[in-house]
């Protein structure tokens, strides 16, 4: 959970260490706090001394996206992942380009592709590739006692998802 | 399905009985796994392995979840599972540990040498 004044840890080679959020973009009353995929408007609060010529410096506010929280909401398979920290990875001004060359540590696969694809390539490792509203094929290996029945329609909603917590696949 | 007058846990076990995996090995906290789960990439269907340290089980029939513990580039990564899940399609057990505790939660405030277990031979 991502929300005015948290610190994250800095995920790339861009020249910081830690940023702060100062702001979420596209909040909604239904997603109040960040979490992994959020864009966020941070400030730097540290420099980090191993990267020698840093493209962001302490005091400077950037855009950045979360990469991993430690807190990640449910996923669609009934799933959680969680990772030791909260990072982000810094943004340009328009946040469709990363700042930085190299991104440290594992990445949630959960971000979205298209916006992201860059972000999502420079990493080196994903966690959790995604397989969305996918139904695998009935296996030989760990059988199951019936081959379950198809999944039952869902009604079509009409209007806003209301009060709908959004889920990350 | 009989959805005559019932207690609520026989409509469920009733239901959920058609989703139960029933080779499923025997696994337990400590336990080092290999979790083989399908994720589509585009149209095709593709295992992917991830293993790790079972660091918690919690038994609740059809929802029995593991949570799986693994360091990935000095960040701690865990995930959580659920065994019945269609989307996983093997779960191998690689190696047993000797642990005096149901959930392994203590792991996460140590690295390296520290996080070793004791094998059990059986």
């Amino acid at each position: 959970m991502v929300q005015m004044r948290t610190v994250l840890r800095v995920a790339d080679n861009s020249g910081a260490k830690t940023v702060r959020c100062i702001n979420i973009l596209r909040r909604r009353r239904q997603r109040p706090s960040g979490n992994v995929g959020s864009e966020l408007v941070v400030s730097v609060t540290a420099n980090d001394r191993s990267v020698k010529t840093k493209k962001v410096r302490k005091g400077e506010v950037h855009r950045a996206l979360v990469v991993r929280a430690k807190n990640e909401p449910l996923r669609r398979d009934g799933g959680f992942v969680r990772t030791g920290d909260t990072a982000a990875i810094l943004l340009n001004a328009d946040g469709t380009a990363p700042v930085a060359t190299r991104i440290r540590g594992p990445v949630s696969a959960a971000l979205d592709r298209k916006r992201y694809l860059k972000v999502l390539s420079l990493a080196r490792v994903s966690l959790f590739s995604t397989a969305a509203a996918h139904t695998p094929k009935p296996r030989a290996g760990l059988a199951h006692a019936e081959t379950p029945g198809p999944e039952p329609a869902r009604p079509a909603f009409a209007g806003r998802h209301r009060g709908v917590w959004r889920r990350y696949h | 399905m009989d959805f005559t007058v019932q207690k609520k846990s026989n409509i469920i076990s009733q239901i959920e009985k058609n989703f139960f995996k029933q080779n499923i090995p025997n696994i337990n906290v400590g336990d080092s796994v290999k979790i083989g789960l399908i994720i589509q990439e585009g149209n095709k269907e593709r295992t992917q392995i991830s293993d790790g340290v079972i660091i918690s089980k919690n038994n609740a029939h059809l929802n029995t979840t593991i949570t799986v513990r693994k360091v990935l580039q000095n960040i701690g990564v865990e995930k959580v599972y659920l065994i019945h899940s269609p989307r996983i399609i093997s779960i191998e057990v690689t190696r047993k540990s000797k642990v005096r505790r149901a959930k392994l939660y203590y792991l996460r405030q140590r690295s390296g040498k520290a996080t070793r277990l004791k094998q059990k031979f059986i």
